[in-house]
């Protein structure tokens, strides 16, 4: 009868995750085929086996990982399946003892290839936003918060922008100085965080999107020119933050990611200096 | 000439194969030679035995078809190798003797 375990190790916690299959063993449960969560046991003599596991520079299905794969079977061991690159093997404890690799040389090299392992998930990390953030650019989405004074005269609305020169919309509003038209005031509104070329010209104004910088607007009204009036919407400011919360919420999961990947490359790397360190008096 | 010391595993590896034996019997071997203080692992072996092809220290015999397993023979480069090993270690029990030999 087989029984499903759900464990997840990291791949730098090979050592755990070799240590947790052999106590099973010893509790008579014998893993009979290993996976990324689940492992399949089934009932056995306690300690009847020893599992050793290993990651493969190829895939097990190549044609060198077979050529290794077959040599360790050779030896009396006993290929039990794999995840990804990693093998697992099994001997009878009875055959006498069981390692895969012993020579620090050997382990040095395990070792570093976990590491690159863990160095390509974290330079891929690094790269993966850049394609969310490039097409974005072109998109014409306004580059930075934008902050869009009005200014209410003789029932016109007067639309002036920080930095006229991104906004050609609203530059031309602003230049010819009798920017905007007549709108009832039920009608003001704001646009969301819109590109600008979509601007509906056949309504007047206005995008007000001062974003993070709502907080700011005792300051920003020092810069006001006379006879403006700044705007601050502070629902839509809160709009705004909910816009960017899942932001927020992936720069925790990456500063997560992050802090665990560099703790693996931390563990990789001590284990690396301390056999350097022995191999510098003894061979392994 | 250079002269470089063996790992305890190429040594033994060489050593084996005075007959061509395949991996299991290297290790058999080696753990029968040493009284069971060398056990050489599966992965260790392996990566030793691909080193020696290479530096062509070791051949590997032409595979029978009936099993796969493939076997091994030490070759002349082998044997020199061998030999200059045997040398050093003799000079280092010589020296050794010499001076802790005198401890006791």
């Amino acid at each position: 009868m087989s029984v499903t375990y759900h464990k997840m190790f990291f791949a730098w916690d090979f050592l755990k995750e070799e240590a947790w299959i052999n106590k099973m063993s010893q509790n008579g449960l014998q893993l009979i085929d290993p996976g990324a969560i689940n492992y399949i046991f089934v009932n056995g003599r306690p300690n009847e086996y020893q599992y050793r596991l290993e990651m493969l520079p190829h895939y097990p299905s190549h044609p060198k990982s077979q050529d290794y794969i077959h040599f360790v079977e050779d030896t009396g061991a006993e290929y039990v399946g794999s995840v990804k690159n990693w093998v697992y093997f099994r001997k009878k404890t009875e055959d006498g003892p069981f390692e895969l690799i012993s020579d620090f040389h050997g382990r040095i090299q395990h070792f570093r290839r976990v590491s690159f392992l863990i160095w390509t998930i974290l330079i891929f990390l690094l790269i993966y936003p850049a394609f969310f953030v490039i097409p974005k650019l072109f998109e014409g989405i306004l580059p930075y918060p934008s902050v869009v004074m009005v200014s209410v005269e003789n029932n016109r609305y007067i639309v002036s922008v920080d930095h006229p020169e991104d906004y050609p919309e609203f530059q031309r509003y602003y230049t010819k100085k009798d920017a905007g038209s007549i709108v009832p005031l039920s009608d003001f509104q704001i646009m969301k965080r819109i590109p600008y070329h979509q601007y509906n010209q056949g309504l007047s104004i206005a995008l007000l999107d001062v974003g993070m910088y709502a907080d700011y607007s005792p300051w920003l009204a020092e810069e006001i020119e006379d006879g403006y009036q700044l705007i601050v919407n502070k629902a839509y400011s809160r709009q705004h933050f909910e816009a960017y919360a899942p932001l927020f919420g992936i720069l925790i999961i990456y500063i997560i990611l992050f802090v665990i990947l560099i703790g693996g490359l931390h563990t990789m790397g001590a284990q690396i200096r301390y056999l350097k360190k022995e191999l510098r008096i003894r061979e392994g | 000439m250079e002269s470089i010391a063996l790992t305890e595993a190429v040594f033994y590896i060489l050593l084996s194969l005075e007959t061509p034996l395949h991996g299991y019997g290297i290790m058999q071997n080696t753990e029968k030679l040493s009284n069971g203080r060398i056990h050489l692992a599966a992965g260790t072996l392996y990566g030793a035995i691909n080193t020696l092809l290479e530096k062509k220290w070791i051949c590997a015999v032409s595979e029978n078809e009936v099993g796969r397993k493939k076997e091994y023979c030490i070759t002349e480069a082998g044997r020199t190798a061998l030999k200059n090993e045997l040398n050093r270690l003799k000079e280092l029990v010589a020296n050794g003797d010499a001076i802790v030999g005198r401890w006791n």
